[in-house]
């Protein structure tokens, strides 16, 4: 029987882990801290509870707009979002635990590192170490989040993602540096909840990502400002003093014979992107060659060593993202390449949801990524506030855009920000997956009254038949 | 449909902002065509003071139940107030557009570039009505 070895336990290792069982292979899942890596315990699951805290305190901010009385506003405790998040994480942890058992894998906690050809060995948290032998190795640590030197992460006054999930008070004010996802997600969420949030990004835009546009960028930047996040673009944070107990954060020069400029915070985080968790492993010494600490790998997801694959945040291709669901799908590309399927790799159709307020979820290629690409392309923009379901729910804020083939029609991507962006989004991703036409989603009658109805009003609007948008 | 009003002694751009001389400062806002095209005004993006805005930029946004409009700046200046009201009552935008529901005040600006704005009976024939 085939022996198969998966390092790391979180999104990508635990599916290629019970992919690999489910076929029939003895398969070990070695994992040194909790089951669900970053997006368990660090990432995903806690901030979306963070995230149902802060829609709960918007709510309740408005509540007299749908007709509830303004008295005895309920109190937040960090305690009582903690005790829910503690909850849920466990909950999930267990329910992987069980999906190892129930598909036969065997969990080993230690640390792994690699030995000779064909072999792991594991120092167990129990204490000792274990070698293990392998015939086909799945390499998924995963990641951390990036400390840069000009304000190095000390967790205490200058912190990390990780740092700000498991806080147990919210400081009075917060500096945000970097406004990608991590970064404006938590400045709406700690907004919401109360703290005075300050988000710096250097570039001339919010959310200066793949498959989101300008036009998404200014309505983040719209949205902080209602939300009461202060937003600074283009501008450079140049260090961090920590001072009296509090930051002062040093921003350089907004303009030429203009001085540096000073923001006071109790608290900074750090969002400037993650850094692959590949030191450690003897990774080098067993042949596999790292490019800036991530693992590449080609279509197969299998590295420079024959039998070695490398997936999720580790790995490296051209075009890829760090994204759960990208992990999750490496694995399932993985483990067919190592059952002799013909199985590669795509990049091109990646949906993304970022949960700020509103939430914004993206597709395929914007406008200027299909111009770039030298495709002929045309977009088409209608505002979520043209449907009924959206004024019955009060959250008017959002937009939809389309980028589509003006001749064929063909849909090549979709920009959502609205309420509920992040839950359609797979009507998107499978229209551009299966190369679908605008028409193809005008002739699908959409249920009213639905969020996802901007689907097809957008589609219209591209084609030249507007209904509502 | 009620008679919109465009007073005489504010100058008018075709991005329906109004404008007012005080003394070296320059109070503008949305004109009564604009407010009822948007309907019940239910936000406005205020420029910060300190901002240096050019001719044409965008210095702001409106929204109502149904649209979303950015605002352009009428003369190149810098912001030295916005209107504090309109953040609790956004629709006084609505019901007072050329007086309580001002939104933004600049200074350093060209008197001559105001005085080339138009009058409101250009903006009235402009908007064809």
């Amino acid at each position: 029987m085939m022996k198969l070895i998966v390092v790391g336990g979180g999104p990508g290792g635990y599916t290629a882990a019970v992919r690999a069982a489910q076929k029939g292979y003895n398969t070990v899942l070695i994992e040194k801290n909790d089951l669900g890596g970053t997006c368990l315990n660090r990432g995903c699951i806690p901030s979306k509870i963070f995230r149902r805290s802060a829609d709960i305190a918007d709510d309740l901010k408005k509540m007299d707009a749908y007709g509830f009385e303004k008295k005895d506003s309920p109190a937040f405790s960090m305690a009582g979002l903690q005790a829910r998040k503690q909850r849920v994480v466990q909950t999930q942890q267990k329910g992987i635990k069980g999906l190892l058992d129930k598909n036969k894998v065997t969990l080993v906690q230690g640390e792994a590192v690699l030995g000779s050809p064909g072999q792991v060995n594991v120092r167990l948290n129990s204490g000792g170490t274990e070698s293990m032998a392998y015939d086909k190795l799945i390499l998924a640590m995963g990641s951390y989040p990036l400390s840069i030197p000009a304000f190095p992460i000390d967790h205490g006054h200058i912190l990390s993602s990780d740092d700000v999930l498991d806080w147990t008070d919210l400081p009075e004010s917060l500096v945000i540096i970097g406004g990608g996802v991590v970064g404006c997600e938590f400045a709406f969420i700690l907004s919401s909840l109360g703290v005075k949030v300050t988000v710096v990004e250097t570039l001339d835009r919010m959310l200066c990502l793949p498959g989101i546009g300008a036009k998404t960028s200014r309505l983040v930047e719209v949205s902080m400002k209602k939300n009461k996040v202060k937003p600074l673009f283009g501008r450079t944070v140049t260090g961090v003093e920590i001072k009296d107990g509090g930051c002062r954060v040093e921003l350089a020069p907004a303009k030429e014979k203009e001085g540096p400029q000073y923001i006071e915070a109790q608290k900074v985080l750090v969002t400037v992107g993650r850094k692959p968790a590949t030191a450690g492993l003897n990774l080098e010494q067993a042949g596999i060659g790292l490019e800036k600490g991530f693992i590449p790998v080609n279509g197969a997801m299998e590295t420079s060593v024959e039998g070695i694959f490398a997936i999720g945040d580790t790995a490296w291709a051209p075009g890829k993202q760090m994204l759960a669901h990208v992990a999750a799908r490496e694995a399932e590309i993985a483990v067919a390449a190592i059952a002799g399927k013909d199985a590669f790799m795509s990049y091109g159709t990646v949906p993304g949801g970022i949960f700020t307020s509103p939430e914004i979820a993206s597709v395929g290629m914007t406008l200027v990524e299909a111009k770039q690409a030298k495709l002929d392309a045309s977009d088409a923009m209608v505002m979520f506030r043209t449907l009924g379901k959206i004024q019955a729910l009060g959250k008017l804020d959002g937009h939809a855009i389309v980028t589509f083939d003006p001749h064929t029609h063909r849909i090549l991507g979709f920009e959502l920000a609205g309420a509920h962006a992040t839950d359609i989004i797979a009507q998107a991703a499978l229209l551009v997956e299966k190369k679908m036409t605008l028409e193809d989603v005008c002739d699908t009658i959409h249920a009213h009254p639905t969020v996802a109805e901007i689907m097809m009003e957008v589609c219209h609007k591209a084609k030249g038949t507007p209904l509502h948008g | 449909m009620t008679e919109l009003n465009f007073p005489g002694e504010l100058g008018y751009t075709h991005e329906h902002i109004w404008v007012r001389k005080e003394g070296d400062r320059l109070v503008m806002g949305i004109t009564d065509f604009a407010q009822t095209q948007l309907g019940e005004v239910v936000w406005v993006e205020m420029p910060e003071p300190g901002d240096e805005i050019e001719t044409g930029s965008v210095f702001g946004s409106i929204e109502s139940f149904k649209a979303v409009s950015e605002l352009f700046m009428p003369v190149t200046g810098e912001i030295v107030e916005v209107n504090p009201a309109l953040e609790d009552e956004p629709t006084l935008v609505n019901t007072a557009p050329y007086t309580d529901g001002w939104i933004a005040v600049i200074n350093n600006f060209d008197a001559q570039a105001v005085n080339a704005l138009q009058d409101s009976a250009a903006y009235k024939t402009g908007l064809s009505l």
